[in-house]
């Protein structure tokens, strides 16, 4: 219905230009396989081929025109139920107590018509399928306000002020080409090339024109070819992901994050899910004083793919990125990813190097060994530098703290991240000592918690200091077992 | 090696062990995986005349690792094994070179199972599941009595339902 009745209690159906989407979309789906159809045979029966074709066609546009009919959805006063299928019907229902997330996606074919995805989910990963419910798709309006009735805030009114978290600067583009995620976008447009020329039997050719090519062009046109697609594949998918990038703070604490340029993406994250915040700095992002800032939530996956399910940005300049996180927590940024971290134990710091160097000493000793190696002289010395470098950044990097709301940690060197988790985030805890660790008299601290990853270690702080943390956290929780064992390294005594 | 940092204070190990026919349980589990490493090898070696040789010793070599660990796991296993629950929560102990101690505060408690196999059940031994919100928050015993374990699930079960709220 276009215009549907307030919190009606009968059955809805999705919006009536969904007739001419779906089966629009399902047809664009299909050409490449009507093309297959077209090119393919010709010793068969043309008739066939052209009515087999045509069958398939109509068969499609039926059963696109047939979901609408088949879809609908109704609002109750408690729960959400989506009845769809045509030969097998399916109805879920979600309690609305339940409900997390409804979050807004609206890809280029739903824009053009002015409709937008609702997607309804409950947040738990119990067997790792979460209950999620698709509204595909509804008016924008519409879309809008099921949101915000369904997490029960107030409906959004586009004019009115909200407390603005950050929005997205132009200039911070220059770090799309430094993020891991640019360099794969290189490597499948480059692979999408080669394809396409084997399957227009270009190769041949083109190897040919390359061989030739190679006596006069030197190699660096090559590598500025590559780089230049890099960067400029870069922009492209920053351009796209984070076109209109809004962040602002919801009425209950939690926040809203408007992004896309074909796809708009409108993602809520609830106040009462929001555990902390993480800031990434991957080595190049570092090196360019930039950083990413992570949301932790409960409910959100964290094997997004390809994606970072709790970004609350792109990569930006770091004094930013503080600021993003500073105002995510609602507390000052001295006392969340700004925190005076404390020095691990100096026994930790001799872990990092050993660990970091040992290994790669190991390997230049074989390297060495090798009468018949003409680049050792090059390598060794790379190697052995590149690896004191990252193990001193290790060391740089280490460190935790303990604000009097949030649990904070930092630790890495490829990618530097700075977990910042709310104290009573903390579900549980997990303490693990290797061997080295028990004669160096070092443990790793994990706290559990719902959120992110599941767990966030504070790597390599002494017996004591874990213990402390645990007790200043939750109080008495290990208080039962804990005893004197002065000059011991090790965690338990059997 | 560095030299350990002054501490003044660590833990002591919590008090319960695992049922002691637990070790008889995993044994029988060790014994029945050497079992099933060796049936392919014989197989070959009978059908495959080609390959007896090298099969005898490979098919040595595994019996004895089997064997060996057969006899030796289970005793370090129920030596290192520990558990308890405290008023506030469930503490497990495990590991022996790299020692895991896992705590889940009884108020972040989900759900609480109790699993019996068929080995299992030959021995009397039950496995009890408690789970937390989190994504890598389970804590396992493994090994446990089969009455001691339903009552310890119901034990927990009772104190998390008075509890309520959704743990997270």
């Amino acid at each position: 219905m276009t215009s549907s009745p307030s919190d009606g209690l009968g059955w809805q159906r999705l919006d009536r230009r969904m007739l001419v989407v779906h089966p629009a979309v399902d047809l664009i789906k299909l050409v490449p396989v009507l093309l297959v159809i077209a090119i393919t045979g010709g010793t068969s029966d043309d008739r066939w081929r052209l009515g087999g074709g045509i069958a398939l066609a109509v068969a499609v546009l039926a059963f696109g025109i047939s979901r609408w009919f088949t879809t609908s959805y109704r609002i109750g006063t408690d729960r959400v139920e989506l009845r769809t299928g045509l030969l097998r019907r399916h109805h879920r229902s979600v309690h609305r107590d339940r409900i997390r997330t409804a979050d807004l996606t609206a890809n280029p074919a739903h824009r053009l018509f002015g409709l937008a995805v609702v997607r309804v989910g409950t947040g738990r990963r119990e067997g790792g399928d979460d209950a999620e419910l698709t509204l595909d798709a509804v008016r924008r309006v519409e879309a809008e306000r099921l949101r915000a009735l369904l997490l029960g805030e107030a409906p959004v009114d586009a004019d009115a002020p909200v407390p603005e978290l950050a929005r997205l600067r132009w200039t911070w583009v220059r770090f799309a080409p430094l993020t891991f995620s640019a360099i794969a976008v290189v490597g499948v447009v480059w692979l999408g090339l080669f394809r396409l020329a084997e399957e227009f039997s270009l190769r041949a050719p083109v190897t040919e024109t390359l061989r030739e090519g190679a006596g006069r062009a030197p190699v660096w046109l090559g590598a500025v070819a590559l780089l230049a697609t890099a960067v400029f594949g870069a922009a492209v998918v920053f351009v796209e992901g984070w076109w209109g990038y809004r962040l602002t703070r919801a009425d209950d604490g939690g926040l809203v994050l408007r992004r896309g340029l074909l796809t708009r993406r409108t993602l809520s994250l609830e106040g009462r899910r929001l555990r902390g915040v993480e800031l990434d700095e991957p080595l190049l992002v570092r090196l360019g004083r930039g950083a990413r800032p992570l949301a932790l939530t409960t409910g959100l996956r964290a094997d997004g793919q390809g994606e970072h399910v709790g970004a609350v940005g792109p990569a930006m300049p770091r004094r930013r990125a503080h600021q993003v996180a500073a105002g995510v927590l609602g507390v000052g940024e001295e006392e969340g990813t700004r925190a005076p971290l404390v020095r691990h134990p100096r026994a930790a710091v001799v872990r990092r190097l050993t660990r970091g160097v040992g290994p790669v000493l190991v390997v230049c000793a074989v390297l060495l060994a090798r009468p018949e190696a003409p680049a050792d002289p090059v390598v060794v010395p790379i190697l052995l530098g590149a690896s004191v470098l990252l193990a001193v950044d290790r060391i740089r990097s280490l460190g935790h703290a303990l604000t009097g709301t949030h649990l904070v940690s930092r630790h890495g060197a490829w990618v530097r991240r700075t977990v910042v988790l709310r104290r009573g985030g903390v579900i549980g805890w997990r303490l693990t000592q290797s061997l080295t660790q028990r004669r160096a008299g070092l443990v790793t601290l994990h706290a559990v918690t719902a959120a992110g990853r599941g767990r966030y270690e504070v790597l390599d702080v002494g017996v004591d200091r874990a213990l402390e943390l645990v007790e200043d956290v939750t109080p008495g929780l290990l208080a039962p077992f804990v005893i004197d064992g002065r000059g011991a390294g090790r965690l338990v005594r059997r | 090696m560095t030299t350990p940092e002054p501490g003044a204070s660590r833990l002591r190990a919590p008090a319960h062990r695992v049922s002691p026919r637990a070790r008889s349980w995993w044994a029988l589990r060790s014994a029945i995986t050497t079992v099933g490493l060796l049936v392919p090898q014989v197989a070959v070696a009978v059908v495959l005349p080609t390959y007896t040789s090298l099969m005898i010793v490979t098919g040595v070599a595994t019996a004895v690792v089997g064997v060996a660990h057969m006899l030796v796991v289970p005793r370090w296993r129920y030596a290192l094994h520990r558990w308890e629950i405290t008023d506030d929560a469930v503490h497990t102990l495990s590991g022996w070179l790299r020692l895991e101690w896992r705590i889940a505060p009884i108020s972040r408690v989900q759900t609480v199972d109790t699993d019996r196999g068929p080995l299992q059940r030959a021995f009397g031994l039950s496995s009890v599941t408690v789970t937390t919100a989190s994504a890598s928050g389970a804590l396992t015993i493994d090994g446990l009595d089969a009455d001691a374990a339903v009552d310890l699930a119901d034990r927990l079960t009772r104190v998390t339902e008075t509890l309520g709220g959704d743990a997270t």
